[in-house]
């Protein structure tokens, strides 16, 4: 049996991550695992920038990687960045193993709503998850502004999508899983 | 639909990795290169897209790249990348003919939003060329190119005809391709497995004609040395072709109606009758009616040879055709030279429609082999042109920041009446305005038709 992890780096509220999972439990096809990391990724930290390289935190996740690790989504609340962008909500190995999202800049576009009420910044991590998720199965960005798959460049266009694939992201999500499975038994 | 394909040219590895990586899960197809060189390398022997490049590269820059990107695929658009904003680099990026300028770190919604347009803007320019291609193919009948009302009336009159045995007169002005027509009726009709004879009345000198259309006996004349087959001879069973027919003499006018009316003849000198099949196709430039009224040419000859007639109309009737013509002699063109000159800038081509062509597609078609030639790109461009089409007046003249408004649409009311062959209703239909108001406009401005050029009734 293998699990989708759910790893923490940095300071993370259980309940919101014990909500992630919930939610994400419902819409994926796997069963979830979290553990928790309170440290920072220092080695990643960029100070020009005041902000932290996702792929230098992927490359040191992928390289510590549990066996029964299906794919590993990292949930991180330090704003991340690629040397190319100025920011990114997530990012993931395209057909590999590990992802990682930052609720960074979806917390902080959050704060005018009622104090206590986290829903909508799960749903917005639920959606950031599943998108790096679809990259870690292969998926590529899709042109449906709905789907989970259509490229996020602001919080706007992540609250206008849906949680999940359209019907034929989710035709190759699907495909993919079974491709991956397939080969992994052989 | 194929993936866009974008080609990354930046010397700093995590540059490279870091760009084509989000581009690909954008979902192009990517390849990353560490220098001009490589770069234009690639450029030269795939097609593309979209070049992103970094303007701060040793050995060649970024605007070094830019500029040979630009002569060897004048399409391709090309970002420029940069570390810092600086107005200075962006706007010699621009200059140099950049599609944009971005500064890195990008912000992503700017990024994908530069890229997709870009992207989106090659993918019509290319469906546009393919369908100006298809386009030129499809109305291509027996060597006979156009999509026009009046050619395919033309065509329409060609299958009409093609399986009688009809004499047919075909008239055009010169360089309307009058023997494609006579091919074309050939080649469609029952006599296609024989010959096709064309004689050019017009080009062969008095004496000589009456001897190429009917032969001579050996000793007939002086240099008569053997026996000669004639052309009306060598046609038997086939179509005999008589171009410029109003530039016959009154002598072989005769000879040639006696012909027609027997259908058989004698060489000159010989002493028997020859009896042959073939079916006649005339044709000619000059106003045969007028001829006939100053007794240059016999009306009885007139009446025989004018059974069917095919009009062609002039190109400046039908400018719709001027694009597939010139996509058409390009092709071919570039066939015979082995260059790969594969494009005609929209401004080549607005200056191609707006002229009016009095040599009609011959003179196109010699215009399109003279920019092949001196085309040192793949696009065919202004410069490549004749000079007598660079210098035509109004049509590319710019905007002067000093020009009035009435001098303005002075102006462009003659480059429209001009480039539809002064056609009102098309012309006020083109500029928005009722008829009356474009005469009234036209007076006011009194502009003037030039004189035609071409010699038809
Ligand atoms: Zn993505
Ligand atoms: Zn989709």
């Amino acid at each position: 049996m293998k699990y989708i992890y759910l790893k923490t780096i940095g300071t993370m509220e259980t309940s919101i991550v014990e909500d992630l999972k919930r939610s994400l439990s419902l819409l994926i096809p796997f069963s979830l695992r979290c553990v928790y990391d309170n440290e920072y990724p220092l080695f990643a930290f960029e100070p020009e920038r005041n902000q932290y390289y996702a792929k230098k935190i992927i490359v040191k996740l992928a390289s510590e990687i549990p066996h029964d690790c299906e794919k590993l989504i990292a949930i991180t609340d330090v704003d991340l960045c690629t040397p190319v962008l100025t920011f990114v909500y997530g990012e993931a190995q395209l057909g590999g193993k590990v992802a990682i999202v930052s609720m960074n800049r979806l917390e902080k576009e959050y704060y005018y709503l009622p104090p206590g009420n986290t829903t909508l910044l799960v749903d917005r991590l639920v959606k950031e998850c599943i998108h790096e998720l679809g990259h870690c199965y292969g998926l590529f960005h899709c042109h449906d502004s709905q789907c989970v798959m259509f490229f996020s460049n602001s919080i706007f266009t992540i609250d206008n999508k849906q949680k999940r694939f359209c019907m034929k992201c989710k035709e190759f999500f699907e495909r993919q899983i079974g491709k991956e499975h397939n080969h992994a038994e052989k | 639909m194929p993936r866009s394909r974008i080609l990354v040219v930046d010397d700093e590895e995590i540059m490279r990795s870091s760009l084509s990586d989000w581009l690909i899960e954008d979902g192009y197809d990517v390849l990353a290169v560490e220098d001009g060189f490589h770069a234009l390398e690639r450029v030269k022997q795939e097609e593309w897209d979209l070049a992103v490049v970094d303007l701060k590269m040793p050995k060649m820059d970024g605007l070094e790249v830019l500029k040979k990107m630009n002569k060897i695929k004048p399409k391709l658009p090309v970002i420029i990348i940069t570390a810092y904003a600086t107005i200075d680099s962006a706007v010699m990026a621009i200059k140099e003919g950049a599609a944009d300028y971005i500064v890195k770190p990008f912000n992503p919604e700017e990024i994908s939003i530069v890229i997709a347009k870009l992207v989106e803007r090659q993918r019509l320019i290319k469906e546009n060329i393919r369908l100006r291609r298809a386009l030129a193919k499809r109305f291509k009948f027996q060597d006979l190119v156009g999509k026009s009302p009046e050619m395919l009336k033309v065509i329409e009159m060609i299958k009409t005809v093609a399986p009688t045995k009809s004499t047919v007169l075909i008239r055009g002005e010169s360089g309307t391709g009058k023997e494609l027509v006579a091919r074309a009726i050939h080649e469609l009709g029952p006599r296609k497995n024989f010959p096709f004879i064309a004689a050019a009345c017009g080009a062969i000198p008095e004496t000589l004609l009456e001897a190429e259309l009917f032969g001579y006996e050996k000793g007939a004349f002086t240099g008569a040395v053997s026996q000669h087959k004639g052309r009306i001879e060598m046609a038997d069973r086939g179509t005999l072709f008589l171009d410029e027919i109003g530039d016959i003499s009154p002598k072989t006018q005769v000879d040639l109606l006696r012909f027609i009316q027997e259908r058989e003849f004698q060489r000159i000198g010989g002493k028997t009758a020859i009896k042959v099949d073939v079916r006649i196709i005339a044709a000619t430039h000059k106003n045969i009616e007028e001829m006939i009224a100053k007794g240059e040419f016999r009306d009885d000859l007139y009446y025989r040879l004018n059974v069917i007639t095919i009009e062609i109309p002039s190109l400046r009737e039908r400018k719709e055709d001027i694009p597939i013509f010139a996509e058409h002699f390009l092709e071919k063109f570039s066939l015979d030279t082995g260059k790969t000159v594969d494009n005609i800038s929209d401004e080549v081509m607005k200056i191609l429609i707006g002229y009016n062509w009095p040599g009609n597609v011959r003179q196109l078609e010699n215009a399109i082999e003279h920019a092949l030639v001196v085309s040192q790109e793949p696009e065919i461009k202004v410069q490549d042109l004749p000079q007598y089409l660079i210098t035509q007046e109004d049509i590319r003249d710019e905007i002067k920041p000093t020009q009035s408004m009435s001098d303005m649409e002075r102006r462009h009311i003659a480059h429209v009446l001009k480039a539809h062959g002064w056609n009102i209703t098309k012309t006020a239909q083109v500029l928005g305005i009722n008829r009356i108001t474009l005469y009234k406009k036209i007076k006011k401005y009194n502009l003037k038709k030039d004189k035609d050029t071409g010699t038809r009734p």
